[in-house]
């Protein structure tokens, strides 16, 4: 891939200002960690990001994985809250990114709660899911073998859950990262996402591909660390 | 049909009386149990056969307090059976393992949510006794199909219980496979003492393992006929071969089986 885009632009078949070369990336790349992008620096713009990314998507887990779990266990609980995952699900969470802005301003307050509202109802629904699957007859043992309510729900419920909670923090933070650069995009002051739109209207393609290369790679390396979580704590996936 | 087969037994471990079962309501009903009628002693191997629909896994839920009778009530020892309870064992077709925890931590599963203090050695004790102290440390998952029926049975075994249910324990395992289960299982018993309520499809597997085969029917499910057998008390050491050729193990066999052929289905 890399010889085909270098074979591209050293041919002269696409103008050098729309796809830079290679070289022009690298050395963009160094400029940058060396001086700054206009005031701010590669690192920072990518703490933003990943940042926001974090905090968002860390919330929706704390509070998304215990109310999943509790409505999958209550059918009460699941009939009250299900409508209202089920609503927001399937919404593009930058309909209502607008909205947000307008209410908690551009600034982190803004995408945090977006990136809470789009990891959020993906967790429920799959800790939920994740409870309500659970096996009877590994429940029936654990009853006949004296386990009291309490005890079925966190020897046999929530590890039962387990392999389903984390496939859906997985799903959760790759909608949470493309969301994250999509809001960026739209309106910040700092993070990947707003240097590409800077870049943009510099015709500094160099910077964009540069920043769409570390976003490839941030995205990657939050995943394999996700899976990496996945491998330890649920090492029988698939496996009975 | 006659009720004269049924025998009153000498002592009530176990009593079944009139319980009834029926799933769902109106003209979708069906009456999985009609009045049975059930009494044991402690130390005998009871064997459940008959058709499917004939309501043997439902009686087993009686007892084992996962269903509750429409009507009628279940006993042990003369106490009421209201829920599931760790004086009667489960054992499934599907040996239904925590795959999250190790063989060792399987077994000793029971006594563990009980606080007990010799976990460990239980959880050895009846490891050693099926053949997995061994694989102690390693997941289900690396276990055969047969190993983990036996790690299942280790730990109903392991939390002491007086009774236990085994609902096909067998079934989805290959013949050879199912045949030695059976020595073991044989064993077992015949060591404790422990009572057993055994189900089964095998009519076979009922005739040699149990000292007493209940014949079930079904539409709806009520117990047709008793049959005490001899051969699980004497089969000592001469195991379940010699005993399968043996004319009178034949005979009664026959007997059983066509009991369940004259109900139209097998």
């Amino acid at each position: 891939m890399l010889l085909g885009w270098w074979a591209l632009t050293i041919s002269g078949v696409v103008a050098r200002d729309l796809l830079p070369s290679p070289l022009d990336v690298w050395n963009a790349a160094q400029k940058i960690v060396r001086d700054g992008y206009r005031g701010t620096t590669l690192w920072g713009n990518a703490w933003s990001t990943v940042g926001r990314l974090l905090a968002g998507f860390g919330l929706a887990a704390l509070v998304g994985v215990p109310l999943g779990l509790w409505m999958g266990r209550s059918r009460a609980v699941g009939a009250a809250i299900d409508w209202i995952v089920q609503f927001m699900r399937p919404l593009p969470p930058l309909s209502y990114m607008i909205l947000l802005i307008l209410w908690l301003g551009t600034g982190d307050g803004s995408k945090v709660a977006l990136l809470f509202l789009t990891a959020f109802p993906i967790i429920v629904a799959a800790s939920a899911a994740g409870v309500r699957s659970v096996s009877a007859l590994r429940i029936q043992v654990a009853e006949s073998l004296g386990a009291s309510r309490a005890q079925i729900l966190r020897h046999v419920v929530l590890p039962s859950a387990a392999p389903m909670v984390l496939t859906g923090l997985q799903v959760a933070l790759a909608a949470a990262f493309s969301t994250v650069v999509s809001a960026e995009l739209m309106a910040a002051t700092d993070g990947l996402g707003w240097m590409v739109i800077s870049a943009s209207t510099f015709l500094r393609n160099d910077v964009i591909i540069l920043c769409i290369l570390i976003l490839g790679v941030l995205g990657m390396g939050l995943a394999w660390m996700l899976r990496l979580l996945d491998r330890r704590l649920v090492h029988w996936r698939g496996r009975l | 049909m006659s009720a004269a087969s049924v025998r009153p037994t000498a002592r009530d471990f176990v009593r079944f009386d009139g319980v009834s079962v029926r799933y769902g309501t109106g003209t979708s009903a069906v009456q999985a149990l009609e009045r049975a009628d059930l009494s044991f002693a402690a130390g005998d191997f009871i064997c459940i056969v008959g058709p499917s629909g004939c309501g043997k896994t439902t009686l087993m839920q009686t007892l084992a307090g996962f269903l509750k009778p429409t009507s009628g009530e279940v006993s042990l020892e003369g106490k009421v059976v209201e829920g599931p309870g760790p004086e009667r064992g489960v054992v499934f077709q599907q040996p239904a393992l925590f795959p999250w925890m190790t063989v060792a931590a399987n077994a000793g599963f029971g006594p563990r949510l009980r606080g007990s203090r010799d976990v460990d050695a239980r959880a050895e004790t009846w490891l050693r006794t099926v053949g997995l102290w061994e694989f102690r440390d390693r997941y289900p998952y690396e276990l055969s199909g047969g190993m983990q029926q036996r790690l299942a049975i280790a730990r109903a075994l392991c939390g002491e219980p007086k009774i236990l249910l085994m609902d096909e324990p067998f079934g989805a395992l290959d013949a050879l496979t199912r045949e030695r289960m059976q020595e073991e299982l044989h064993a077992v018993w015949r060591r404790t003492g422990m009572t057993v309520v055994f189900i089964t499809h095998s009519v076979e597997e009922a005739v040699y393992l149990g000292t007493e085969v209940v014949v079930m029917s079904p539409r709806p499910g009520r117990i047709v006929d008793r049959i005490a057998v001899r051969f699980a008390r004497e089969m000592a050491e001469d195991g379940i071969r010699a005993v399968k050729s043996d004319p009178e193990f034949i005979a009664t066999r026959e007997r059983v089986l066509s009991l369940i052929w004259q109900m139209g289905e097998t």
